[in-house]
């Protein structure tokens, strides 16, 4: 064909015979092609049909068969979640799930990595939402209000609010109540550093004040990095996924902020800030940190720490671990500690994220399999204790922690654990009303980026801040959509009290 | 003397400069394709051009099996296609009617699609057309996605409708008298003779489609299974462990480059002609 | 009614005119129904939801809020910061590219073997994806292992790795890649426009004694013209659009750096990591495309009304 074609075209031949030829081939190969797929679909279609237990389990994205329920005669559960570092293990255990179960339940465990809750928004928004999916604090906070969240207190029994009296907190899963999720999981920010880099350097230990991380990070950038290996990285190509996992924690210990929230004036005061952002800002310059942080990426940030290319880096307890051992293994040793503050002054308690929680779709039809399917899976204290003891997560549930003999890697690192530093903070006004708050320019993270990394002189940013957020909060009270929140007598180091 | 050692002067800095551009096109496609046939090591290390070792066909495999792009390459093939087919039959009828009808409220619609054409809200149209597609049920199936990137075409129709005017209105007077309708005077009389930018109208929906990003990307954020080549290599960046597999990701876009070009291959003239008849008539 | 008291010649005219019309709409249908829904309904709904305050979110009615939206794009500093962005990109896109093109084109129109083969070559990243490109230019531009950085340091033309995607260089990354995505469709526009010009011309030219720079600059740049005209209208529209490759390749980050207008527009409706809506606001997104498109349909016009000038002088 190809050669008729250039035949013709070297002839100069009638053009139009040339398009027709043209667009013949075109179709002929657009047909073929279209043929291909149609029956190809058909076959895929057929497989699922014959055999809908296989795949499904581990198949993160194939919600085609959904649509086969009816042929299937079997009740299907679907379950999203955002999580990578577990997903093995899960996957598998729902797969035993589905061949065991007697109540005729088929779990269909999808992850979405990738705009987790964008999609759960618009799946929402269709009518498409699964059935349960990972509790994550910002899609929990914006969908809160609009009653699609089920109310799971009416499905438990005494055992079970027995079991998991812990995990319910009033304020945080416990509202007015009703209780929309279990956290089994705690995790927060610690600061990882690879030990033999350390040890390269020549310094002795962990930094124990935010100062003394600064000019270990340098020493290790000046000494090293003709090796490739730099003194500290962040993943600030997305500020607000970097700094809610360091410098959020960091100002609840040292200045007892809550994103700049302070519960007993219930106003806003950025300005506090300046002294550990001057810090930071050392902390991300050329002369400490990993070439390329403001482009960088958690993941591809991992694998150069997986590779002994960076010094230390702060994120979180809960993943960590996981990752290091399946998802990039890494061969240098790590260890972990609390985060440095300045000066190693603590005003505040830590505060730590309950999370490895479910919500449950209200608008699901299949609420009751959802439930059984969940507590026969998730809510299992075997598969806790082996999620514990496979260092997947670090369990907040007493009989867990009291049955499982935790990983070796949470008796070496004891800082991986939620200790009696931490503690559950309240949601600050803007956490409370995610939707409410209308916040007109950058947020705190984005503006502490371009003081990082533009021209945005600190002392004038935080203040700018400062008025900003307390514009937003007091336009929201005006109006009446936010709930004004003063604490009196509030104490940073008890801030659930 | 002077004169002709100026001209080869000249002809070499010539040469240099068009050697320069062709290096500068090609190295980020032989870079994406040779790359993907090295191993993940020799990739990071930033390295040799060619593979050091052997080349490593199983990359392809890993990216067709384990990242599931068999699947996704048949929603790009059959995606594009049927783009492809509903452009060329909707913009040409439309173009036709347009050069040839006349009929009530005829100068409102044509004002509307040029105007349309002139008025660039971009990316802010994706949420009220994803919202119309959810009102019809259309947004969980392949052909909500195909009518989306099909769209308006409000280009296309004034392309083939200038094609149109260009043809000698006596041929359709002769056919009138023959006793044909207007359909039969599309189907035997003009579609002949449109059929050079029919194939321009196809080969440029098919390439816009097969490389769509947002709007499937948009489309396919609740619903995976509508997921194309495209939006699925891009996602490679964040999915599964690909973060640190660059020889996954570079076999993925080969994955998607590769029949783009093989279509370019054969058509690369009619790419380029059709290029210029947009623009010289637009 | 109205029919009946008319003569019986009108009626069957009336008829012939009313199947006139049901046919022409019939042929008309099937591409009349796409444009509504996907090119007029769209814009509808945005100057609707200008007006309103909508997070499409909850449970949520959306709320009249008047002339709020527009007021805030005006006090938005990250809003102009992707307007000046977009100028940046644009303008800087343009002026290399426009050239690059053009002289691409004198040479390779020559009608002389393998030329037409060189053509093809420069066209090819015009039917690429952008998208899956900017994956392949993020790979290639990285800091820390990509290949660009590990050449020029082989070669020995800089010592230290360059920050291609950092804050002060993102820019310039992304005009090189944008360069790299258009400069053969440029070209190809301009091979049309030397077509044009009869062969006589430029001989004649010669006869008179003119050198070939002279030529290029005497006969053919002015002969150019109109089509040039097009090609800068085009080129602008095609600038103040771009999007993709800002979005695989840097998410208009760090720090807004790259931030355009299209992408900021997209950001309030599908949020990116990149930039600080983490939540949509349907409105206020509304309210920043409607004003972007007015921006770029200023700068069309100031252009058109230039480049009108331009003719008188000529």
């Amino acid at each position: 064909m190809r050669k008729r074609y250039a035949k013709t075209h070297v002839k100069g031949g009638n053009k139009m015979k040339k398009m027709k030829k043209l667009l013949a081939m075109v179709l002929v190969i657009a047909l073929t092609m279209s043929l291909a797929t149609a029956c190809s679909n058909k076959k895929e279609e057929a497989t699922s049909t014959t055999d809908p237990t296989q795949g499904a389990a581990q198949s993160t994205d194939s919600n085609e068969s959904k649509d086969d329920t009816q042929s299937a005669e079997k009740t299907k559960v679907v379950i999203w979640s955002k999580d990578r570092h577990d997903a093995d293990f899960i996957t598998q255990k729902v797969a035993e799930y589905n061949e065991t179960n007697t109540d005729n339940i088929e779990v269909d465990f999808q992850i979405y990595t990738d705009n987790f809750q964008q999609a759960i928004d618009m799946a929402f928004q269709s009518g498409e939402a699964p059935d349960m999916f990972s509790q994550e604090t910002k899609v929990f906070e914006s969908h809160l209000g609009s009653g699609r969240i089920a109310d799971l207190a009416p499905m438990m029994d005494d055992n079970f609010k027995t079991t998991f009296a812990a995990s319910i907190i009033p304020g945080l899963n416990e509202i007015d109540g009703k209780i929309y999720y279990v956290p089994v999981t705690g995790t927060t920010g610690r600061l990882f550093y690879n030990k033999n880099i350390f040890e390269k350097a020549g310094i002795a230990n962990p930094p124990a004040t935010f100062e003394e991380m600064v000019a270990d990070a340098k020493l290790i950038t000046e000494k090293l990095s003709g090796e490739g290996i730099y003194g500290f990285a962040s993943n600030m190509k997305n500020p607000a996924s970097a700094l809610n996992r360091s410098l959020l924690y960091q100002v609840q210990r040292q200045l007892g902020l809550q994103n700049g929230y302070n519960f007993t004036t219930g106003q806003f005061d950025f300005t506090q800030y300046a002294d550990l952002l001057a810090q930071w800002k050392e902390l991300l310059s050329q002369s400490a940190a990993f070439p390329g942080c403001e482009s960088l990426d958690i993941d591809p940030l991992r694998t150069q720490f997986a590779a002994g290319k960076i010094g230390m880096y702060i994120s979180f307890t809960h993943a960590e671990p996981g990752v290091y051992k399946n998802q990039f293994p890494m061969t240098e040793e790590w260890g972990v500690v609390q985060i440095p503050t300045l000066g190693g002054q603590v005003t505040g308690a830590q505060g730590f994220v309950a999370n490895g929680g479910y919500l449950f779709n209200a608008e699901s039809k299949n609420l009751d399999a959802a439930w059984k399917a969940y507590n026969s899976i998730f809510m299992n204290i075997d598969f806790q204790v082996e999620y514990y003891e496979a260092g997947l997560g670090i369990s907040i549930v007493p009989a867990v922690i009291e049955k499982a003999k935790p990983a070796q890697i949470y008796i070496d690192n004891k800082d991986l654990l939620i200790g009696t530093t931490d503690a559950i903070w309240p949601r600050n006004p803007q956490d409370a009303n995610a939707t409410a708050f209308v916040l007109e320019g950058m947020d705190s993270n984005a503006t502490f980026a371009s003081m990082f990394y533009g021209d945005t002189d600190i002392a004038t940013g935080l203040q700018d801040l400062t008025d900003r957020y307390n514009a937003a909060l007091k336009a929201g009270i005006d109006e009446g959509t936010i709930q004004p929140i003063v604490k009196s007598g509030f104490d940073p180091m008890n801030p659930s009290k | 003397m002077k004169n002709k050692i100026m001209k080869t002067a000249f002809s070499t800095i010539v040469a240099i400069f068009i050697a320069v551009m062709i290096v500068f096109t090609v190295y980020p496609i032989l870079y994406a394709v040779i790359g993907s046939f090295k191993t993940n090591g020799e990739l990071t290390a930033g390295g040799s051009f060619f593979p050091e070792g052997a080349w490593q066909f199983g990359n392809y495999f890993v990216a067709f099996v384990k990242a599931k792009f068999i699947k996704y390459t048949l929603n790009s093939v059959l995606i594009s296609i049927s783009t492809m087919i509903i452009a060329v039959f909707t913009s040409s009828l439309a173009g036709y009617v347009f050069a040839r009808q006349r009929f009530v409220g005829k100068k409102l619609i044509m004002v509307l699609y040029v105007g349309l054409m002139f008025i660039a809200l971009g990316s802010v149209t994706l949420y009220p057309i994803y919202s119309l597609l959810m009102k019809l049920g259309l947004h969980k199936s392949i052909v909500g996605l195909i009518l989306v990137l099909t769209g308006g075409q409000s280009a296309n129709v004034l392309l083939v409708m200038g094609f149109i005017q260009s043809i000698p209105k006596e041929l359709d007077e002769a056919a009138i008298i023959d006793g044909c309708s207007p359909y039969g005077i599309f189907f035997r009389v003009i579609r002949p003779l449109i059929a050079p930018i029919m194939a321009v109208v196809a080969l440029f929906t098919f390439r816009n489609a097969w490389n769509d990003y947002v709007t499937t990307l948009v489309m396919s954020i609740s619903m995976p299974k509508l997921k194309t080549l495209t939006v699925a290599v891009v996602q490679l960046k964040y999915s599964m462990n690909a973060a640190a597999e660059w020889h996954i990701m570079l076999a993925g876009a080969s994955i998607a480059i590769i029949p783009i070009l093989i279509v370019y291959f054969f058509a690369n003239k009619q790419f380029i002609s059709g290029l210029t008849a947009g623009a010289v008539k637009g | 009614m109205k029919n009946m008291t008319k003569p019986q010649v009108l009626s069957t005219r009336n008829k012939r005119k009313i199947k006139e019309n049901l046919q022409a709409y019939s042929m008309l249908l099937p591409n009349l129904v796409l444009f509504i829904a996907f090119s007029i309904y769209p814009c509808i709904w945005t100057l609707k939801f200008i007006f309103y305050r909508y997070s499409g979110l909850a449970s949520e009615v959306p709320k009249f809020i008047g002339l709020d939206n527009l007021m805030r794009v005006f006090r938005d500093d990250i809003y102009w910061k992707a307007a000046r962005n977009t100028f940046v990109y644009a303008g800087a896109k343009i002026i290399i590219i426009i050239p690059l093109a053009f002289l691409l084109a004198l040479f390779l129109s020559k009608k002389r073997k393998g030329n037409g083969l060189l053509q093809s070559v420069i066209f090819v990243p015009t039917i690429m994806s952008a998208a899956v490109m900017g994956l392949v230019f993020y790979l290639l531009f990285n800091v820390y292992n990509g290949q660009i950085n590990y050449y020029l340091m082989e070669w020995n033309i800089i010592k230290q790795p360059i920050n291609w995607l950092g804050a002060k260089n993102a820019m310039e990354t992304l005009v090189i890649t944008a360069i790299w995505g258009g400069v053969g469709n440029y070209m190809v526009y301009f091979i049309a426009g030397l077509q044009r010009i009869s062969e006589e011309t430029l001989e004649s030219a010669r006869i008179d004694g003119a050198n070939s720079i002279q030529t290029v600059w005497n006969i053919t740049l002015p002969m150019l013209g109109p089509i040039l005209k097009i090609i800068l209208m085009l080129s602008i529209t095609a600038a103040f659009h771009d999007m993709t490759n800002v979005m695989v390749l840097t998410e208009g980050g760090p720090n807004y750096s790259t931030m355009v207008l299209s992408l900021y527009g997209y950001s309030f409706f599908f949020p990116v990591s990149a930039s600080s809506i983490t939540l949509p606001q349907y409105g206020y997104g509304a309210a920043v495309s409607a004003v972007s498109a007015m921006i770029a349909g200023i700068v069309t016009v100031i252009y058109l009304k230039l480049s009108k000038k331009l003719d008188d002088v000529y």
